[in-house]
């Protein structure tokens, strides 16, 4: 029997379509036009202009202040919340599933407005604080629904197992449960960071003047016409954020059995 | 001598179903002990009342004399072969093993001493760096073994150890289990639904139905003489004869008129009077199968004619279902010379069945409902 070309074709459409946008930013980023309508010559000068631009490089330190902070505070307040929906039984755990969940059905524009109008009626000033703060709302929702795909596949006798060989909660937790969610813990929290650094929407609604991260920092450059900056900054953007979840990938693979 | 180990009273319920009622059990030192029943009697529960994962709804646990009810599973010196190993994943086999000697901080040289002694019980030195996943069943089972061991437990809780294992290698890790338990000497408790497992491996046996504890005894007390209808059927194989008592021959025996075979003559190993009702259980492997009538002493034995309906041949024996009056009764024959002096009986044949009447022993406690037990087809 002949073998079907039909997989490697639309194979190679989807990737085409997926990946051909990227490919012409990254070409055009080393391209010495400033407006990118045809190929002037290599250069790697957009790079260079970008590294003295001062709202880059502040939006750049804002961007991961609020990355860090945002993920640890998922991290912990999602695994929390991921043993929590996993180890108790009630009658109410769908709903807290479904809440849990909710951020990440909820249209971001609708986060973003309803997070505005909860700072502006607590009268909490907008800056580096209140991003952090809607950030980790949505990492959390993202680090559990992980940690709890984790724990699904999680042999609970271990646990018995631990504290029948002498372990009281904390060793077993530190001996046992940690050292086997781990892999999908830190895959939860490197997916928080991404989400945090590519998100434009919510953060542009509560971002204080002075707290712009990444995102917010590329639409404003958009507007006053730097397009060139913008492929350099979104080349050097998209391979770290890549990077990041290639690393996810690879920890989430990682099984004892 | 107080007991090494007591269920005292025990009675536990999961809201309001009572799965462990009255249980008073105690062990000797050193001995195995087999808790054996059908899935749902109560006896994993009773372990893990034992181990201090559940606490009883009623009674005590007793460890060499003193109260353990209270205590936490981390603060009994009781370990527990969980069914499915529970093996920790992320650790080697040494480390798996050294898990209870690190929780306790014991130094570096005693854990690296007594695992390594652990690795040579169990046989398992050349796989020390080895994680769990890399393992046969069988491995993980020992290393199961001696990470409970490593501990020295007063007590070593087996729960169904060898349910996940094929057949030889089940039969080969009962003789390890013996070979480990007559090296350590630490008294086992054993739970199974596997009665030749049970039988192969204790000393003593219990025999738990619906939550309650039906009979302890040594495994030959429990086949040879079981109390009721339902040890009688769990342990091994045999046939129920019901019947009424129609006169005394002697101390030694007396005459049934059983409801289905007529006039037999039964070893009277319990006061009966006449008129009672009883029912006396036979094992398979006790009735002799003829063609010919043989001469038999009708004071001391009973033959009766009967039909062959089925012929099982197991290898090592046969197994035939014979219809007597209007009774099944199952019959194992061991053949001395298959096919050579002997035609065997086949389907439809007319031949005699014949015992002692010391074969058959009287049932203190009887229910219909055990019949179901049985290997025979419903009639």
């Amino acid at each position: 029997m002949k073998r079907s070309r039909f997989p490697f074709v639309a194979t190679t459409l989807i990737l085409v379509f997926l990946y051909l946008p990227i490919l012409v930013l990254f070409a055009q980023s080393f391209n010495d036009a400033r407006f990118g309508g045809s190929w002037n010559g290599f250069t790697l000068k957009w790079y260079k202009l970008l590294f003295e631009h001062r709202g880059v490089i502040t939006a750049t330190e804002n961007t991961l202040i609020v990355a860090v902070t945002a993920t640890l505070l998922s991290t912990v307040l999602g695994t929390l919340a991921a043993w929590a929906l996993h180890r108790f039984q009630s009658r109410m755990q769908k709903v807290h599933q479904v809440l849990i969940y909710g951020p990440l059905v909820v249209p971001d524009i609708l986060m973003g407005i309803s997070l505005l109008l909860l700072f502006v009626n607590l009268s909490v000033p907008l800056g580096l604080g209140t991003v952090i703060v809607a950030h980790s709302t949505f990492g959390l929702s993202y680090v559990a629904f992980v940690v709890l795909g984790r724990l699904q596949e999680f042999d609970h006798s271990l646990l018995d197992a631990a504290r029948d060989l002498g372990a009281g909660s904390w060793t077993t937790l530190w001996r046992v449960l940690l050292p086997l969610l781990w892999p999908g813990i830190a895959a939860g929290a490197l997916l928080a960071f991404t989400l945090s650094l590519d998100d434009f929407v919510i953060t542009f609604f509560v971002a204080g003047p002075g707290s712009s991260t990444l995102p917010v920092q590329v639409y404003g450059m958009m507007k006053h016409g730097q397009p060139a900056l913008i492929n350099a900054l979104s080349v050097l953007f998209m391979s770290a954020t890549f990077g990041i979840v290639l690393a996810s990938q690879f920890l989430l693979r990682k099984r004892y059995d | 001598m107080p007991a090494f180990f007591e269920f005292r009273d025990i009675g536990h319920q999961f809201g309001k179903t009572p799965v462990v009622e009255k249980v008073n059990l105690s062990l000797n030192r050193g001995e195995v002990f087999s808790l054996v029943g059908p899935s749902g009697c109560g006896k994993t529960t009773l372990l893990r009342i034992a181990a201090g994962f559940i606490q009883p709804t009623r009674g005590a646990v007793l460890l060499d004399g003193e109260d353990i009810t209270a205590l936490p599973p981390d603060k009994r010196k009781i370990n527990t072969v969980f069914q499915n190993y529970a093996l920790f994943p992320h650790l080697s086999v040494f480390e798996n093993i050294a898990f209870g000697l690190r929780v306790a901080k014991k130094s570096k040289t005693d854990v690296t001493r007594a695992v390594g002694e652990m690795l040579e019980l169990i046989d398992l030195a050349e796989h020390a760096r080895k994680k769990p996943a890399q393992l046969s069943g069988g491995q993980k089972q020992r290393v199961a073994i001696a990470r409970a061991l490593v501990n020295q437990p007063d007590l070593l809780l087996l729960d169904e150890p060898l349910a996940a294992l094929d057949l030889k290698l089940r039969q080969r890790m009962l003789l390890e289990l013996d070979r480990i338990h007559e090296e350590v000497g630490t008294t086992f408790l054993y739970v199974t639904h596997d009665q030749t497992e049970a039988m192969s491996l204790s000393d003593r046996i219990g025999v738990m139905h619906q939550g309650k504890l039906l009979q302890v005894g040594t495994p030959a007390e429990i086949y040879e003489s079981p109390e009721s209808s339902f040890v009688a059927a769990f342990i091994g194989d045999t046939n129920f004869v019901v019947g009424k008592v129609r006169r005394i021959v002697d101390e030694n025996r007396f005459v049934l008129e059983a409801e289905c075979l007529g006039e037999i003559v039964v070893w009277r190993d319990k006061p009966v009077a006449v008129g009672d009702q009883v029912t006396v259980s036979i094992r398979p492997e006790k009735f002799s199968l003829q063609k010919t009538r043989p001469a038999t002493n009708g004071e001391t034995s009973n033959s009766v004619p009967c039909k062959i309906e089925e012929v099982i041949y197991l290898g090592p024996q046969t197994r035939y279902w014979v219809r007597s009056a209007d009774q099944l009764i199952s019959v194992i024959q061991q053949h001395a010379n298959y096919l050579l002096d002997e035609t065997p009986l086949a389907w439809g044949d007319e031949a005699w069945l014949t015992w002692r009447a010391n074969d058959g022993f009287m049932l203190n406690a009887y229910r219909e409902a055990d019949e179901a037990l049985l290997t025979l087809p419903d009639d």
